[in-house]
C-alpha cells in the first residue's frame, strides 16, 4: 500500500554524531501523530530534514506518491508540507495581519504585485475571521513582537493553517503554554484534522499527546523505536526505559 | 541667490531619488550593500559616456541607464547575495573600491581622474532643458514618479516579504517564500532606480569624475537611510532635507569651500554613528510618534 507520507532510511550525521540514524517511518493521511522520544532523540533534526531546511546525508521522503528529491525549502512548502520552530519564529516587527497576510498569498508575490495586488480585501477579511475564532481580533494591528507566548503560538499555528498547507509539522507546539490556551492550541489542531489535514507534532507534554493523537512514533538516538497507538506506547516497557534510563527502573 | 536656491533644490531632488531607491534594498529589504553608491556611479557613467561619445539624448541615456545597471544588479546579486550580514557588507563594499579604480584607470573609456567634460543639459523632444528652473521642474516630475512607483512597492504584498526577510529570513522560507528571488528582485529594482538618479545628476553637473564613488559619498548614502530609519519611506524624504538643510549652515557663515566639505564629513561620519548607537530606528520613527501619544494620554 501506497502511504501519504513515509521517510525510509534517512540520515544525517553532525561529525561523528548520527543524530538521525536510518529512521523509517509513515504517516497515515488525516491522522495526527505524535513523535516524541528524549531530549537529543533527533526530533527536530528529523523535522529539519523533511522541510528540507537542513540536507539529508542518505534516504527518501516520499509524500503523496512523489520521491521529494534535494529541493529549496520553500518548494517544500507549495508542495503542501509545512513546519514550525522549536523557538516560535514570526516576524517580531510585522504586524499579526501582516504575518497572516504573508501565509496566504502562498506563491511568491513577485514585484509586479506592486502595481497589481490581487484580492487584499478577501484576504484581510479571511484573517479577521480566523482570529475571531482565538478572541485575538483586537490585536491584529499589534506588532507580533508584542504578543505572549501562549498567544504567539496560536498566531504561528494559524499562520501556517493558512498556507493551506496539507501536512503539517509541529515542533512542540504545547511547551511553556498555560493549560487555557492549550485548550484552544487542541481545538485547532481538531478543527484542522477535520478539515482532512494531517499533522505531525513533536512533544514532552505526554497528557497532550496521549489525547490528540492517533499514533504515536518513539524515537531514540536517531532511530524508531515503536510506532504504535497511544494506549500501547503508554504500556511498553522500552519507551519507560528511554525515558528514565535503564538504572532507574 | 535664487539661482543658487534652485541648485540646492536640483541636487536635493536627485538625492531623495538615490536614498529612496537605496532605501529598497539596504533598508526594506535588509541587504547590508555598502557598495550602493556603484549603481548611482554606473548610471552617472552610462549618460555621460553615451552622451559625449555618441551623441545619446537624455531620455534614450535613461533607459539605457536603467537597462545597464539592472543587469550589473542581477550579476552582482547573484555573485553576492549567496552571502549575509557581514560578508555582504564586506564584498559590496571590495566591489566599490574595484569600480573606483576602473573609473580611474579606463582611460579611454572614463577619461581617468579628469574627467567627463560637456555632458549637455537635457533634450525633450526638442526643448532644452538648460535654465537651472526648466531642469528642477523635469527633474521634480521624473523623481516624483519614480517616488510614486518606489511608494508603491514599498507598501505591496512583494514589500511586505521584504520587510519579512529582514525580520528573519528562515520565518520567510518556511511559509514558502522564494527568499533568494526576492532579494535580488529588490536588488535590481533599487540599482534601476540609483541608475536614473545618476543620469539626472550627469545630465545637470555636465561634468563627472570617479569621485562620485568615493567613501564620504558612500557615507552619506548610508547615513541618509540610516537617520531616515530603515525602510521608512517618508522618514528618508525627510532625512534627505534635514542632511541638506545642516550641511549647508556652514556656507551661510562664510567658510571656505575646503572647510565647508571637511567639517560636512566630519559632522556626517559623527552623525552616523550617533544615530546607529541612540536611534537605531533612526529620527523620523514611528513609534516616537505612538510614545508621544501614549504619554498625552
Ligand atoms: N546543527 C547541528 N550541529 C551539530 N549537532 C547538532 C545540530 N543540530 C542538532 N544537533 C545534535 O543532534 C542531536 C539531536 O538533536 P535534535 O535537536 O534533533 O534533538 P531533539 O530530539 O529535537 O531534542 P529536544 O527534545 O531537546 O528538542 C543532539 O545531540 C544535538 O546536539
Ligand atoms: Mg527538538
Amino acid at each position: 500500500m501506497i502511504q501519504y507520507f513515509q521517510i525510509k532510511n534517512l540520515c544525517k550525521y553532525f561529525g561523528g554524531l548520527h543524530a538521525v540514524d536510518n529512521l523509517c517511518f509513515s504517516v497515515k493521511k488525516n491522522s495526527i501523530t505524535g513523535l516524541i522520544g528524549p531530549n537529543g532523540a533527533g526530533k527536530t533534526t528529523a523535522f529539519n530534514l523533511i522541510s528540507h531546511f537542513l540536507p539529508r546525508d542518505k534516504g527518501d521522503i516520499l509524500f503523496q506518491n512523489e520521491n521529494l528529491k534535494k529541493l529549496p525549502a520553500y518548494i517544500l512548502v507549495r508542495k503542501g508540507i509545512i513546519r514550525t520552530f522549536q523557538q516560535i519564529r514570526l516576524f517580531p516587527n510585522l504586524t499579526i495581519r501582516e504575518n497572516l497576510l504573508l501565509a496566504l498569498s502562498k506563491n511568491y508575490d513577485g514585484w509586479w504585485t506592486s502595481f497589481f495586488p490581487i484580492n487584499e480585501a478577501k484576504k484581510n477579511e479571511e484573517i479577521e475571521i480566523s482570529l475571531q475564532k482565538f478572541d485575538l481580533e483586537k490585536l491584529i494591528d499589534e506588532k507580533a513582537e508584542d504578543l505572549s507566548y501562549g498567544q504567539s503560538r496560536i498566531i504561528e499555528i494559524l499562520q501556517k493553517k493558512l498556507t493551506g498547507a496539507d501536512f503539517i509539522l509541529l515542533d512542540e507546539p504545547a511547551s511553556g503554554i498555560n493549560p487555557t490556551r492549550l485548550l484552544e492550541i487542541e481545538k485547532l489542531l481538531l478543527e484542522l484534522k477535520s478539515n482532512g489535514k494531517t499533522i505531525l507534532i513533536i512533544e514532552h507534554n505526554m497528557n497532550f499527546i496521549m489525547k490528540m493523537c492517533d499514533e504515536i512514533i518513539v524515537m531514540e538516538n536517531g532511530k524508531v523505536l515503536l510506532q504504535d497507538t497511544p494506549q500501547a506506547v503508554q504500556k511498553n516497557q522500552k519507551v519507560l526505559e528511554a525515558y528514565l534510563g535503564k538504572n532507574n527502573k | 541667490m535664487f539661482e543658487y536656491i534652485l541648485s540646492l533644490l536640483t541636487i536635493t531632488v536627485i538625492l531623495v531619488l538615490l536614498a529612496q531607491s537605496y532605501n529598497l534594498s539596504f533598508g526594506l529589504t535588509g541587504l547590508l550593500n555598502l557598495g550602493h553608491i556603484i549603481f548611482y556611479g554606473i548610471g552617472a557613467y552610462t549618460a555621460a559616456i553615451l552622451n559625449t561619445k555618441f551623441g545619446v539624448g537624455f531620455f534614450e541615456n535613461l533607459i539605457l541607464a536603467i537597462l545597464i545597471t539592472g543587469g550589473f544588479a542581477t550579476f552582482f546579486g547573484l555573485l553576492c547575495l549567496r552571502l549575509s550580514g557581514h560578508y555582504l557588507a564586506i564584498a559590496t563594499l571590495g566591489a566599490a573600491m574595484i569600480t573606483s579604480v576602473v573609473a580611474n584607470n579606463w582611460m579611454s573609456l572614463t577619461n581617468g581622474p579628469l574627467g567627463i567634460r560637456g555632458i549637455e543639459n537635457p533634450i525633450v523632444f526638442g526643448y532644452h532643458f538648460d535654465s537651472a528652473l526648466s531642469i528642477f521642474s523635469l527633474y521634480f516630475i521624473i523623481v516624483s514618479f519614480c517616488l510614486f512607483l518606489l511608494y508603491k512597492i514599498f507598501h505591496s504584498p512583494y514589500g511586505r516579504i521584504l520587510r519579512a526577510i529582514k525580520d528573519d529570513e528562515l520565518a520567510a522560507i518556511s511559509v514558502g517564500k522564494n527568499v533568494f528571488s526576492a532579494k535580488i528582485w529588490s536588488l535590481i529594482l533599487s540599482a534601476s532606480f540609483t541608475g536614473i538618479a545618476g543620469v539626472l545628476y550627469a545630465h545637470y553637473r555636465l561634468f563627472l569624475d570617479p569621485s562620485i564613488f568615493a567613501l564620504p559619498e558612500i557615507i552619506f548614502a548610508i547615513l541618509i537611510v540610516v537617520v531616515g530609519g530603515r525602510g521608512n519611506f517618508w522618514g528618508c524624504i525627510l532625512s534627505v532635507l534635514f542632511l541638506q538643510f545642516i550641511s549647508e549652515i556652514p556656507r551661510f557663515f562664510g567658510f571656505p569651500d575646503e572647510i565647508v566639505g571637511a567639517t560636512r564629513n566630519i559632522l556626517f561620519a559623527s552623525l552616523l554613528i550617533a544615530v546607529m548607537f541612540w536611534k537605531p530606528n533612526g529620527l523620523f520613527d514611528k513609534q516616537l510618534k505612538k510614545t508621544l501619544e501614549k504619554n498625552k494620554k
